[in-house]
């Protein structure tokens, strides 16, 4: 068993399926020749939930519970409970906790890396304890969204970091590429595959051309589209209003859950933790109504004072379907009109819109796709097959592992192609998914770097086929602003970045340029793109005695 | 298709991706399905548990009277307590005894509902591939299931519509000693244990066995000739216990008791505990969980409650299952007259209770590191030999058999003959395949007086012949006086006392206070050659 996901050099490497709800870590058993999932806390799927309480040992501490324990303990601690942190990771909002009535504050990313830092912490203890391996995993593959912008998955790699994984040994790979490999592993012949990846906080589409070479699958990603903000957790947002319907009818509307100021006679502390129960019950029914025509919800009592209130519904399959979310719960303003009015239907057809665009980007139509392969746990809904049947008229695929566990060994087959490149195996040929490029004079869109270019080992790096000019006389700066067309339309040659599926990545100034009349000086822009899909993007003013300048990403985000 | 159909399809070609070989083991707490990969050349499980990245699913019946619908395994051990819903569970131990139960108006005979269980476990496949199409299955059962239970194991295969699929039944040892010796390391380094100790334990019970390794042929020598040889290997048992309190049923049965121990008496809903127990044990019962004390949260009691478990609560718990686990083992090895560890070259464990640590922890202990062999999924490894021995039925994977002897399984029927009127009928009390040391049950009846007052036992083998074993007389039994005759009511117990040593006990009960036991008891002990 030495050998087991070892590499001499680079130590060991885990597999990470690090998601909005729930995690998977998985490991590549070079013995065996396949990707093994390591449970943590007695189970396979680990809940991405942290809580915090007082140190026992040391009061002015705080300790940590994780996984189920944290999740579980919602109910009863929410203010100290952090669940869902994937989808705060990208913002500036810091995160608050109350934990014995002391407040604390910390950044997405440091919980990330907690939660990632106890995965590896068990992973260690199995692989040592269970597996006889000395030593830890210094070294990780992360999937993330296939959707993610460059800052998500920055703050990802640092999450990472503070998990304490070695800096130059974090990988990250796109979800659906990752469920790709571990469904083509077995595979025989060549085809073109969508990837319909419906998790609890996100939804990605990916479509992939399986080829066989040598006896081995070569997987090559041909489009990716998804959306960042579609879930799971938004389906049972829609159960969860149903509830909170019936709720409102019990009180005659008197009772406001999500108003902590509201004058109706329950404490702070009972809303919450009412909060919590409800969302608790609308993911055990939506995740019921997958298997059964209909749903109990017995929550008896939601809350004790200043009455009773008890909850005793029963959901049809039917109503959850065709239900219409009609209150915000708790969602900011802007993120509630997103689903407001909608239903479960709503939402499967806003997937399928993102099917659309990714069959648009790689050319395809629903007759040129061979097989569909359902990924993620929020596929599991029934709606979702049989949606997806009707449009591709054929049945789609599921794991033969668990739905939840193929994006991680996925990524647990990356690592080997990582450690190990030579070894047989299945390959990935990663490639652009977006063009990329900058925004020039008259708000127009210059690609540079176009979609589906193979990005070698080492990165892709692909110079502007045109030096950038100044426009004006005498200025001592350049406004570099990055853009990625996620809807490519080939008949428009130069696009305006105002267009629909544009999406800004990211904007500063290039400084310190030698001021001269307007268009002397040349600015070079390189673009480097790297196999996790992250940008680094170097301006270099081109005057022989002026001032050189690079700028990256990093900075660009700084 | 039948399996056969497939088997001629494979001497042309070989199996593709849609072509599912598969493995049941159909437990009596849990199953779990496994398929043949031919990529591969090996046996892989397959996830039935809905999406819980489990490998196996309980072998659980609901029927939801609201709806008038039926769910199954996992999904039906979390919706238990919620309400007027019916829960049908050790279905597996039902089996041949032609037993019925009441859902609403009708009735649906165990079979009946083992039926539905299969068509959603096995027939669930294709949803995970629409295109699959099942090749042929193997079946694996408890050796000790009855013919009985086998015949109506059959027909609910057939009723599943999977009547053309199924090649055939095969008992868990067969299953997972093929996984064990053709897919482990063994086969891969070409070295045959030649004394294997078998542990296997379950929901029920932790089952020991003692198998000699050895080549069908004798004229083959080396190990890897062996491995090679189209022969095969013979595994002849040496020995075997069973400890039905050592079953990881028993061990549910302690958590359970401690949750109790600690939750107010209007929270002790058993079916509540059962579902909380089934989602919380794993964490429980794993060692490296134990860096701090473990925090339960009952949600599904208002107000909720947290309960704190200590390293040392849980050492308690587990201590008595420690002790009579060291005592097994060293019984078995002592009675196998093997008496150290030392003589076995290889300890096989299985079963789903190898998932908790401190039982793999102790057989650590107990034996060299070297020696004992544990499994990524030990629940699965059944699966998984059913899996590969379907593939060998169907011609798919080139693999000698494997001949598996058991000694101490009873070879025939012991039991009466009923005389009602002319008819006469043989009542079987242990039945045939049931292993020496399993405990029979007591059958009670009434005897009339007689010229003769004796009781004869009977034995009645495969081909149905019967024989007379023994007599066993009565001399001294009074009867009662219970309307116009006389007669009395005897219980019989049919036990092995040792190994071939068959004790018979007849003990009167009388009729209750108006006619009470008279004390008699007689007792004979035989040799009986399983």
């Amino acid at each position: 068993m030495g050998t087991l996901g070892l590499d001499m050099e680079r130590g060991l490497f885990l597999g990470i399926d690090f998601g909005t709800t729930n995690s998977v870590v998985s490991i590549f058993d070079f013995r065996e020749g396949e990707a093994l999932t390591i449970p943590i806390d007695g189970a396979n799927i680990f809940p991405t939930a942290i809580q915090f309480e007082t140190d026992p040992e040391d009061p002015a501490k705080l300790s940590r519970v994780f996984g189920t324990q944290a999740k579980e303990a919602a109910i009863i601690y929410p203010q100290s409970t952090i669940l869902s942190i994937k989808r705060n990771l990208g913002y500036e909002e810091q995160i608050n906790i109350v934990v014995d009535e002391k407040e604390y504050s910390f950044a997405p990313e440091q919980i990330a890396g907690e939660i990632l830092g106890y995965l590896k912490q068990k992973a260690d203890e199995y692989a040592q304890e269970e597996l006889g391996i000395t030593g830890e995993f210094s070294g990780c593959v992360i999937t993330v969204p296939a959707n993610s912008t460059d800052k998500q998955k920055k703050l990802t790699k640092d999450a990472a970091v503070i998990a304490g994984f070695d800096e130059d040994s974090v990988f990250l790979r796109l979800e659906p590429a990752a469920a790709a490999i571990s469904y083509a592993v077995n595979e025989t012949s060549d085809k073109k595959v969508l990837v319909y990846d419906f998790g609890g906080g996100t939804f990605d589409a990916c479509i992939l051309q399986i080829n066989m070479r040598d006896s081995e699958p070569s997987i090559s990603i041909l489009s990716t589209y998804g959306n960042n903000h579609l879930g799971g957790n938004d389906v049972d947002k829609i159960v969860m209003d149903m509830i909170y319907e019936e709720f409102k009818k019990l009180t005659n509307g008197e009772i406001d859950l999500f108003d902590d100021n509201a004058d109706d006679g329950v404490s702070k502390r009972q809303k919450k933790v009412a909060l919590v129960r409800l969302a608790q019950a609308a993911t055990n029914a939506k995740e019921r109504l997958s298997q059964s025509k209909s749903a109990k919800i017995v929550l008896a009592p939601l809350i004790q004072e200043p009455r009773i209130v008890n909850i005793n519904m029963e959901i049809s399959r039917e109503d959850f379907v065709l239900y219409r979310r009609n209150n915000a719960l708790g969602d900011a303003q802007d993120v509630y009109e997103q689903f407001r009015d909608k239903n479960v239907s709503d939402l499967i057809d806003e997937t399928l819109r993102c099917v659309d665009k990714s069959l648009e980007a790689a050319n395809l139509t629903t007759v040129d796709i061979d097989e569909i392969f359902l990924v993620g746990g929020s596929s599991a809904l029934t709606l979702v097959s049989e949606k997806i049947s009707e449009k591709f008229k054929k049945e789609p695929f599921k794991s033969k592992i668990s739905p939840a566990l193929s994006i991680s060994q996925g990524a647990a087959y990356y690592c080997n192609m990582i450690m190990m490149p030579t070894v047989k195996g299945p390959v990935v040929h990663e490639k652009t998914i977006h063009p990329l490029g900058l925004e020039i004079a008259g708000r127009r869109f210059m690609q540079i770097v176009s979609q589906g270019q193979d990005i070698p080992s080492d990165g892709l790096t692909v110079e502007a086929g045109e030096l950038l000019t100044t426009n004006y006389d005498n200025v001592s700066s350049m406004a570099i602003v990055v853009f990625e067309n996620t809807s490519p339309d080939r008949s428009v040659k130069s696009p305006a970045v105002s267009m629909e599926g544009m999406k800004r990545l990211a904007g500063t100034s290039l400084r310190g340029i030698p001021q001269g009349p307007r268009g002397k000086e040349k600015v070079k822009v390189i673009f480097h793109v790297g196999q996790d899909n992250m940008l680094k993007v170097t301006a270099r003013s081109m005057s022989m005695d002026g001032v050189v300048t690079e700028l990256s990403v990093d900075e660009l985000y700084s | 298709m039948s399996w056969k159909r497939y088997f001629n399809m494979f001497a042309k070609r070989d199996p593709d991706e849609t072509h599912f070989i598969l493995g049941v083991d159909l437990g009596n707490d849990s199953s779990s399905l496994a398929f043949y990969n031919p990529m591969r050349k090996t046996a892989e499980i397959l996830d039935i548990s809905g999406g819980y990245g489990r490998a196996s699913s309980p072998t659980v019946v609901q029927f939801l009277p609201d709806n008038n619908e039926w769910v199954f395994g996992e999904y039906a051990v979390l919706n238990n307590g919620d309400g007027r819903e019916l829960t049908f569970a050790n279905i597996m131990s039902k089996l041949g005894n032609s037993e019925y139960v009441n859902v609403g108006a009708r009735s649906f005979s165990i079979e009946k509902l083992l039926s539905l269980y299969l068509k959603e476990f096995i027939g669930g496949i294709r949803n995970i591939n629409p295109k699959a199409e099942i090749a042929g299955i193997i079946a694996s059962v408890n050796g000790y299931l009855s013919a009985d239970a086998r015949k109506e194991l059959t027909r609910a295969f057939s009723m599943a519509g999977f009547d053309g699929e199924l090649i055939g039944l095969s008992t868990d040892r067969v299953c997972a000693l093929s996984y064990v010796l053709y897919q482990s390391e063994f086969f891969q380094d070409k070295r045959l244990p030649s004394r294997i100790l078998y542990l296997d334990c379950g929901s029920r019970e932790l089952r020991a066995a003692i198998y000699k390794i050895k080549p069908a042929a004798d004229r083959v020598k080396s190990a890897e000739d062996r491995i090679k040889s189209a022969d095969g290997l013979e595994a002849v048992s040496e020995f075997s216990m069973f400890d039905p309190q050592l079953g990881a049923g028993e061990i549910d049965k302690s958590l359970i008791t401690f949750l109790q121990k600690r939750l107010p008496r209007e929270n002790h809903n058993i079916q509540r505990l059962n579902s909380f127990l089934y989602q919380h044990k794993d964490m429980m019962l794993q060692k490296n969980n134990w860096r701090k004390p473990i925090k339960l949260y009952l949600n599904f009691v208002y107000p909720p409650i947290q309960i704190t478990v200590t390293q040392a609560q849980m050492a308690e718990l587990i201590s008595p299952f420690r002790a009579r686990l060291n005592n097994f083992i060293r019984e078995t090895l002592e009675k196998s007259e093997y008496n150290q560890p030392t003589a076995i070259d290889s300890v096989i464990c299985v079963g789903g209770g190898f998932e908790m640590q401190w039982l793999k922890d102790e057989i650590q202990t107990l034996f060299s590191k070297e020696t004992v062999s544990f499994f990524k999924n030990p629940k699965a490894v059944v699966a998984e030999g059913a899996a590969i021995l379907a593939a060998r039925s169907l011609g798919v994977a080139e693999l000698p058999f494997i001949n598996v002897i058991d000694h101490h399984q009873i070879n025939s029927d012991l039991g009466l003959m009923i005389y009602s009127g002319s008819k006469e009928t043989f009542l079987p009390i242990i039945e045939r395949g049931a292993f020496w040391w399993q405990t029979a049950i007591t059958y009670k009846f009434i005897l009339k007086q007689q010229a003769e007052m004796s009781i004869d036992l009977w034995t009645r083998n495969a081909d149905g012949e019967r024989f007379r074993l023994a007599k066993i007389p009565l001399d001294g039994l009074n009867l009662q006086s219970k309307g116009a005759k006389a007669v009395t009511r005897l219980a019989l117990d049919i036990n092995f006392e040792r190994f071939n040593i068959l004790k018979a006990t007849v003990t009167d009960c009388g009729f209750g206070e108006i006619f009470p036991a008279t004390g008699f008891t007689k007792t004979i002990s035989l040799k009986y050659n399983i």
